[in-house]
Order: structure tokens, then C-alpha cells, then sequence
């Protein structure tokens, strides 16, 4: 009886605490769909997410499990048809844009809200110049001459370690690395509030990749911005992250501080995740793999989505979906069968 | 940056690799050469085109009358000079006309998908028929002279730049920098004339040299029929048409104006081919 009055007055000061805290972007409930041919594709399935002020998510999952389908349903871009927002709410500072006319979007897009996108070879316009892109950006959001824009733009590839002489020139003169610095200086160029990158470094080297996330990393906490980072490496997320949703089958399936996900209690599929990469520790001749592939999405499973793959299956995943648990404060897991932290992953 | 300090446009690698390509730079220098012949033709012509010579009828080619005289004896030579203005003139407009509202159909088709069957269903019926049938029927119904002809030229080539068009933005629309440009914010139309447009027109390009062959061709066949451009002006096809009577005795009349046609649209052929070579970044080296 006292526990649980006690845990409603934590859940109380809880409450206040987020709403103090400020959600920049609370998502609720969002679920999307592609209808393919006859087939029902349920890409993002009742997915509930919170973005601080400031905070940096990191947005973990397979390819297929619905990152980048969540990410441009936040900026209401799904190519429609064939995919569709059937459900659920975006909220950006208490504003729901699954609610506002495609002209209104149109003020957040660029300005308060911008994307970086996975493939810098195919993100910017061939038949343009670097420089009358991201002068573009500018020149939508802000009432200034083309002058202003042009040198705003140029202070922008200074900004992203690019010389402002090649202001004029086309992207196919440019290295796959200095492409995404463009695009990082496109999606920068207004002062977002928040910065979602879809995997912006995974088309690069790796040599390339450390640099880019620097780069990002540092404007973001220079700006002041959140950013909701998409990604399926696991290294990045322990480096730039302060919070991780972990994805699987359209639904997110662990949520918490970085700490917590990576050294807390874990959902199956973390674990397998965790297991799958190489330790500089331990000498094994193989990686551990998680068996099986990820469900297709148009006959996904009944009960628990991992429930095929996963080695403590029991009847009741079979037939019913987990809820969303708070273990300890703010890391949630969707599982019957919580496994107890596992040592060996520490950050 | 290039050695010499120019800049390194998409329209000059375009001319680098067209230049390589020496027939389709001969085209070009023939078509060229056409335009300055037609626009200035008053002044190379020796004779009046229309000034009829009784006492010179149906002169073989000589040192006088480079290409000989017709039946009523004027100057053929300057005839052709003449008609280069009305093929050239034809053909260009029509085809201009023919890809500006083909390409904006074309656009809006690929781009709003709820207009894609009603725009391009009408433009298989117009494809549906025998081009050089549907012109006839489009001239009988409003009147042979040279406007209504053209008005049947540029709806006959119409559908042919609604199609490529269309499989173009089709391809365009779905990558990733449209995605992009949709993410900063930017409107449809914006999207449509910045974005798309500029990366859809190579394959327009290669398709209005063509279309230009097509129309000088269907022109001259028109006029020739009598469907077209009305005599005494001195079009190809009607000085042909003139020549056909004489053609077992005074070959030339039609021989020399038939070789201007030839020679026009090969030209035109040929630029067309090294355009799209030139355009088609797959045959990069």
C-alpha cells in the first residue's frame, strides 16, 4: 500500500519533471502504413517516443524496422501513396503536425525541424550548385536578398570545414565525406531545433564517418539543437548518444538513457544485438548471431514481434504483445522476459 | 576547376563531349548555317522568288540560275533560299509549341497521379492515330493554310513529349534529393521547376531535334498534297509539288529543293544523335 502510494507520487513528480523539462517533440501512438499491391505493410506500429531540448536519441534497429518510415513521418514527408500516417500524434513544442495544412508543415521543414539523409551521392541536386542549395534553404525560411543568402550560405561551408570559394560549384566536384558536410550545412543553414539524420554516416568511410559525427556533434551542441540519430551502429550511438530507442518489426522495444540500455536490464533482442559484436576482450572464432531474420512486415507475428527468433519464447508471447515496462525510472522494455543486465557490455 | 579557370558547368561538360563527336558538330554547323541562309536570304537571293520571266522558262542549271528556272520562269535558287525560312520557321515553332505543352502535360501527369490516366489516355488517342491521317483531318476540319497546318503539327507531336516527359519525372520524382528539397521546406511548384524539371529535359532535348526532322517532313508532305502552305509561296514541299509535272524532262525542280529537305534533316538527325550521346551520362568516358 505505501509502495504503490509511493510509486504514484513518483509517477506524479515525474510528470512534472517532463513537463518542465520541456518536450521539444513528444510522438505518440504513431502508426503507418504502405499499402503495397493487396499487402499491408505496417512499417511504424504504435510507437511512442519523447525528444528533450538538447537531448540527442539515438534511434537503433535492423534495416526494415521502420527508422527512417518514423523519421519522415515526423517531417510528414511518407511518400504518399503508398505509405499513409493512420494513427497516433506528432507533437513538436505541443503543435500536432500530423494536424497542419502541407503549407504550414512547410514553415517547420528546413526551419525548425531539418533531415540529414543517409546517401550524400543522391541528396543533392545534380544540376545545382553546393552554394545555391543551401542559399535555397535560407532564402525559403528568411525574407533576405540573394546577396544576404549567398553569403550566409558561404559562412555555412566555412562552418563545415568547406572553402567558401567553391561556393559555386556542382556536387559531382565533391568527395562523398565533403557532400555530407553540404548537406549537413543544407539542414543547419535556419537553426533547427531539431536535426534528424537518417544514418548520415553509413554510405561514408569509416575513416570519414568519425569526422562527420564530430562535425555534427559539435554545430549541435554549439546551436543548441536536439537530434534524433538513426542509425544501426551501435559504436556511434555509446559515442554522440545521451538516450537510445532500440527498433524492432515497426515498434520500439527498449527505450532509455544511454547508460541504461547499455548496462542495464535487456530486452532479448539487445541482448542478441549486444552479442552479435566483437569484443576486443574475448578471442571467438565466430560472432554470435541472432537466428533467424526479421519478420516480414506484412504478416507480422501475433504477440511479442520477436517472439520467432527469440530463445526464451514462452506460450503467453505467442499470443499476447508485451507492455511497454518502466523498469527503473525512464528505461523502458517490452518484454515478458527481461534479462538481467549483462556485465559483459559495458560502454 | 578546370586547368584553363572556367568553370565546370553541366552545360560545358555537355559541349566537351558533344564536340568530340565531329558529325554531329557538322550538323550542327549545317543547321548553323541554314538559319543564317534563311534569316538573311533578301540578301544572298540573286532574284525576286516570285518574279516570273516568261523568256526564261524551264532553264536547265547554268552559271545564271544556279539551280535552273521552273515553268514560270523564276529563279529556283532562290526559291530553295526562300523556303529554308518556311521550313525552318515550321519546323522550330511547331516543335517549341508541340514541347511546351507536351512537357507540361507530361510533368503534371508523373507528378500528380490523380491526373496521370486522364492526361496520358488522351494522348494514346493521339498517338492512336496515324500521325500524317490525324494532320490531314485536323487541316480539312479547320482549312489548309500554313496556321491551321502548324496548329496540326504541334497537337500530332504533342504526345511524344507528354511520354518522355512523363517517364522521366517518373524516374526524377522518386529520388532521394527530391526528398531532400522536400524536407527544407520547399512547395510543389517549386519542387517541380527547380528540382525536376532541370534534371528531366536531356531526354526532351534529343526528342526536339527529332521532332524537328518530323515536322520539316510532315510540312513539306502536307504542302505538297496541297494541305499546307499555300503556292505561290516557295515552300520545299510545294516546289516539288511544282517540279512533279516536269519531273521526267526538268529534273531538277524537284531533285535540287528535294536535296535541301535531305540535307536539312540529316543535319538535324545528326545533331539529335550526338546530343544524346553527349547528354547521356552513362556514355561518360
Amino acid at each position: 500500500m505505501v509502495s504503490a502510494m509511493h510509486l504514484t507520487l513518483a509517477l506524479n513528480n515525474r510528470e512534472m519533471v517532463t513537463q518542465m523539462d520541456h518536450d521539444l517533440l513528444k510522438i505518440t501512438n504513431l502508426e503507418v502504413l504502405y499499402s503495397v499491391d493487396d499487402d499491408l505493410v505496417r512499417a511504424v506500429n504504435s510507437v511512442s517516443l519523447k525528444l528533450q531540448d538538447k537531448e540527442t536519441l539515438g534511434l537503433v534497429g535492423e534495416t526494415g524496422a521502420g527508422k527512417t518510415t518514423l523519421a519522415l513521418s515526423i517531417l510528414g514527408i511518407v511518400p504518399n501513396p503508398p505509405g499513409k500516417v493512420v494513427a497516433g500524434s506528432v507533437e513538436y513544442e505541443g503543435i500536432d503536425l500530423l494536424k497542419l495544412s502541407d503549407r504550414q508543415l512547410r514553415r517547420y521543414r528546413g526551419k525548425e525541424i531539418a533531415m540529414i539523409f543517409q546517401d550524400p551521392m543522391t541528396s543533392l541536386n545534380p544540376v545545382l550548385t553546393v552554394g545555391d542549395q543551401i542559399s535555397e534553404v535560407i532564402r525559403l525560411h528568411n525574407k533576405v536578398s540573394q546577396s544576404d543568402a549567398s553569403s550566409q550560405a558561404k559562412n555555412m561551408l566555412e562552418l563545415v570545414g568547406i572553402q567558401s570559394s567553391r561556393y559555386g560549384d556542382y556536387p559531382h566536384e565533391f568527395s562523398g565525406g565533403m557532400k555530407q558536410r553540404v548537406i549537413i550545412a543544407i539542414a543547419l543553414a535556419c537553426n533547427p531545433k531539431l536535426l534528424i539524420a537518417d544514418e548520415p554516416t553509413t554510405a561514408l568511410d569509416v575513416t570519414i564517418q568519425m569526422q562527420i559525427l564530430d562535425l555534427m556533434n559539435k554545430l549541435k551542441k554549439e546551436r543548441d539543437s536536439a537530434m534524433l540519430l538513426i542509425t544501426h551502429d551501435l559504436g556511434v550511438v555509446a559515442e554522440v548518444c545521451d538516450s537510445v530507442a532500440i527498433m524492432y518489426a515497426g515498434e520500439i522495444i527498449e527505450q532509455g538513457s544511454l547508460k541504461d540500455v547499455f548496462e542495464g536490464e535487456s530486452h532479448p533482442y539487445k541482448l542478441g544485438l549486444f552479442n552479435s559484436l566483437p569484443d576486443i576482450d574475448s578471442d571467438v572464432e565466430r560472432l554470435e548471431s541472432i537466428p533467424g531474420i526479421a519478420p516480414d512486415p506484412t504478416k507480422l507475428p501475433k504477440g511479442c514481434k520477436f517472439h520467432p527468433r527469440c530463445k526464451y519464447c514462452t506460450e503467453v508471447c505467442v499470443s499476447i504483445n508485451p507492455e511497454f515496462i518502466e523498469r527503473t525510472f525512464g528505461h523502458f522494455i517490452k518484454c515478458w522476459h527481461i534479462q538481467p543486465p549483462n556485465r559483459g557490455n559495458t560502454v | 576547376m578546370n586547368s584553363d579557370g572556367k568553370k565546370n558547368t553541366p552545360l560545358r561538360e555537355v559541349w566537351k563531349r558533344f564536340k568530340r563527336n565531329k558529325l554531329a558538330l557538322g550538323g550542327l554547323i549545317v543547321l548553323v548555317f541554314l538559319i543564317v541562309v534563311g534569316v538573311f536570304a533578301p540578301y544572298i537571293t540573286p532574284y525576286d522568288y516570285a518574279a516570273q520571266d516568261y523568256t526564261s522558262r524551264l532553264i536547265y542549271p547554268n552559271a545564271q540560275h544556279w539551280f535552273g528556272t521552273d515553268n514560270f520562269g523564276r529563279d529556283i535558287f532562290s526559291r530553295v533560299i526562300f523556303g529554308t525560312r518556311y521550313t525552318l520557321f515550321i519546323g522550330l515553332v511547331c516543335t517549341t509549341a508541340a514541347a511546351l505543352v507536351g512537357c507540361a502535360l507530361g510533368l503534371f501527369a508523373a507528378f500528380f497521379s490523380k491526373l496521370d490516366n486522364v492526361i496520358m489516355r488522351l494522348m494514346d488517342v493521339l498517338i492512336g492515330m496515324p500521325a500524317m491521317l490525324l494532320c490531314i483531318s485536323i487541316v480539312a476540319a479547320l482549312g489548309s493554310n500554313m496556321r491551321n497546318m502548324m496548329i496540326a503539327l504541334s497537337v500530332t507531336a504533342m504526345p511524344n513529349f507528354a511520354r518522355v516527359m512523363r517517364a522521366q519525372v517518373l524516374t526524377v520524382r522518386d529520388q532521394e534529393f527530391i526528398e531532400a528539397a522536400r524536407s527544407i521546406g520547399a512547395s510543389n511548384s517549386r519542387i517541380m521547376i527547380k528540382h525536376i524539371v532541370p534534371n528531366s529535359l536531356a531526354p526532351v532535348i534529343v526528342q526536339f531535334t527529332l521532332g524537328v526532322v518530323n515536322a520539316i517532313l510532315m510540312s513539306a508532305s502536307l504542302s505538297f498534297v496541297g494541305m499546307g502552305v499555300q503556292p505561290p509561296n516557295p515552300e520545299w514541299g510545294l516546289l516539288i509539288s511544282a517540279g512533279r509535272a516536269y519531273l521526267r524532262s526538268e529534273w531538277y525542280m524537284c531533285i535540287l529543293p528535294g536535296l535541301a529537305i535531305v540535307i536539312t534533316t540529316f543535319a538535324l538527325n545528326l545533331l539529335g544523335d550526338g546530343l544524346r550521346d553527349a547528354l547521356d551520362p552513362r556514355l561518360k568516358q
